[in-house]
């Protein structure tokens, strides 16, 4: 056995470690971000300074005024993107429901067979099918809509929305509904006034989760929207600072921060329903 | 069973209805340019030359057995898939196993690693050219003020290096997954084993190979399979960050067929490489959907 005094020694160092392990990784996942937002504030031309300014020697809201004021279409990115990310939250959350509500009660002959196959579209090569879907557009006239886009990206956050809510949906007994059945209640009324409240947390987990893949995608909204005012921020943001204006490294971190921020803050906020969600299934066990 | 009490429709139909428009559109969205995608592989297809598109079975095959660039986005995507993966279980878990420990300020911690996950792909990418720059990136001053380097390196634009920027980027993007779906696997683990243990005298690496893996092993096996599959499909860091270059030393499977198709419009070519793609993560699945499956469906 230990000794008590070794014990404590061991304790200690063990704490020292941890934290320390603690700060390497926390600096890492912080770093870029605290540089994001400090480069935000810098005049254009200190972003350029080597050595670099750890916070900004003259501070300027210039590039926030250049971005809000949309300088190289920076609210035009901004608004479709709203516009897009809202539309594909709310539909994949009516689909989703539903869909995982009926995988997880009731049982019908190839059901099991849908429901591998909608898990499987996870794993088709994207760049393949938006290479399809670009012919398909172009021949249906859905090209450069936001009903093309939003469309796209809902099926895209479809499979993992619906797998979420029938994994919330199974935690739940059956017990309940049966007493709204025998009431009376019809199974319509009894899927939106009694399972809709109970799995709440699922649909914020998915609002989430669509809402997040929406926002950053890049590769379905480069391909459908070719047109400078339809497109969302990511390509939005490619154009801009890969191309037209690289090195305007300030008002990139400005604009940066401006889209990230409020959803970093949404997120910590939320997240343990998105946690919840995105384990649901694969933690127990 | 819930059916007796019930008027209206049968429980049938309605599963069915309600299953009904998400099964249309991912019919018509993935299905559906899933198998054009498979007929478009055996056409000779250039998008600016739609009256010369025709079937030539096989040949973009043989074509592509003897590419190679082909070969070598192969070489690539396994490495980009590869370390990253590692990169990022190793970071996760560490960060995991810290954050599961009594310590203060725990939930801020956690709330601050999470952060990089929600960065989209873009802005990832930007801040890291930034970071990285040749000649003003922050990154490089570091590295020269610590006799790491002794001259400013062009990440991105070096052949060696950039698989190693695109890949720290990636990493940077993607650990903050491992180590929430490891946490959350970590405080599933009963408190009274972790005691007994103790009792029986345990260290601490017998406790980890013994109690701590052997319950994670579900989850990682879930996450690292959902891993391959999602990095065999990233795509905005390597396009935002180097276009798959310099000259093809970043080109992966995506970048290659996307190229493909939208830089050279050879939509059919690009098919092929999606089709050989889909071939060798099939095998993936495989396991994946076994143990999805296995998890949730409970049959």
């Amino acid at each position: 056995m230990l000794g008590i005094r070794k014990y404590r020694l061991f304790k200690v160092i063990s704490r020292i470690f941890i934290y320390l392990v603690l700060f390497i990784i926390l600096t890492f996942a912080f770093f870029p971000i605290f540089w994001m937002i400090s480069t935000s504030f810098k005049p254009k031309s200190e972003a350029f300074n080597v050595p670099p300014s750890w916070i900004p020697v003259s501070f300027t809201l210039e590039s926030y005024i250049k971005q809000i004021t949309d300088r190289g279409g920076f609210l035009v990115f901004f608004k479709n993107g709203l516009i897009v990310s809202v539309s594909v939250t709310i539909v994949t959350i009516i689909l989703a429901v539903l869909a995982g509500y009926s995988f997880s009660r009731f049982r019908f002959s190839g059901q099991r067979a849908i429901f591998l196959l909608i898990l499987a579209t996870q794993m088709f090569p994207y760049v393949a099918i938006v290479i399809s879907l670009y012919v398909v557009f172009k021949n249906l006239g859905l090209l450069n809509t936001y009903f093309g886009l939003i469309l796209a990206l809902t099926t895209f956050s479809l499979p993992f929305s619906i797998w979420m809510i029938k994994g919330f949906c199974d935690t739940i007994p059956k017990e309940i509904e049966e007493a709204a059945y025998v009431d009376g209640s019809g199974k319509m009324s009894t899927l939106l006034r009694i399972v809709i409240p109970v799995i709440s947390p699922g649909i914020v987990a998915v609002a989430l989760f669509s809402f997040l893949v929406a926002w950053n995608n890049l590769l379905f909204s480069l391909t459908l929207s070719l047109k400078n005012d339809m497109l969302t921020i990511p390509p939005g943001f490619l154009m801009t600072y890969v191309g037209e204006f690289q090195y305007l490294w300030s008002d990139m971190c400005a604009g940066a921060t401006i889209v990230t921020l409020p959803v970093i803050i949404i997120f910590i906020f939320f997240q343990k329903y998105l946690v919840a969600g995105l384990t649901a299934g694969s933690v127990k066990g | 069973m819930i059916n007796r009490y019930n008027k209206g429709l049968s429980s049938k139909s309605f599963a069915i209805l309600l299953i009904l428009p998400s099964v249309f559109i991912i019919s018509f969205v993935m299905m559906y340019p899933l198998l054009n995608g498979l007929i478009m592989s055996l056409k000779s297809y250039n998008i600016i030359e739609p009256d010369k598109i025709k079937f030539i079975f096989f040949k973009n095959y043989e074509f592509l057995f003897k590419d190679k660039i082909f070969w070598e986005s192969f070489k690539n995507t396994i490495v980009f898939v590869f370390f990253s993966i590692l990169g990022g279980f190793t970071i996760g878990l560490s960060l995991a196993l810290v954050l599961n420990q009594k310590i203060v300020l725990q939930r801020f911690f956690r709330g601050i690693a999470l952060t990089p996950w929600v960065v989209p792909g873009v802005i990832v990418s930007l801040l890291f050219l930034y970071m990285f720059n040749s000649e003003v990136g922050i990154i490089n001053y570091v590295l020269k003020k610590m006799h790491i380097i002794s001259e400013f390196i062009p990440w991105f634009g070096k052949s060696g290096a950039s698989m190693f920027a695109v890949i720290f980027a990636n990493i940077w993007n993607q650990f903050p997954f491992y180590m929430l779906m490891f946490l959350a696997a970590l405080q599933a683990i009963p408190e009274d084993i972790n005691e007994a243990a103790m009792i029986d005298g345990a260290n601490i690496l017998q406790k980890f190979f013994h109690i701590t893996l052997p319950y994670l092993k579900n989850v990682i096996l879930i996450t690292t399979t959902l891993m391959v599959i999602w990095n065999f499909n990233n795509f905005d860091i390597i396009w935002t960050t180097t276009l798959g270059g310099p000259v093809n030393a970043t080109t992966t499977f995506a970048i290659y067929s996307y190229r493909t198709a939208f830089r050279n419009f050879q939509l059919g070519y690009a098919s092929t490489i999606g089709v050989i793609w889909l071939i060798v993560l099939l095998f993936f699945s495989f396991f994946y959907i076994k143990n999805m499956e296995r998890k949730s469906v409970g049959y």
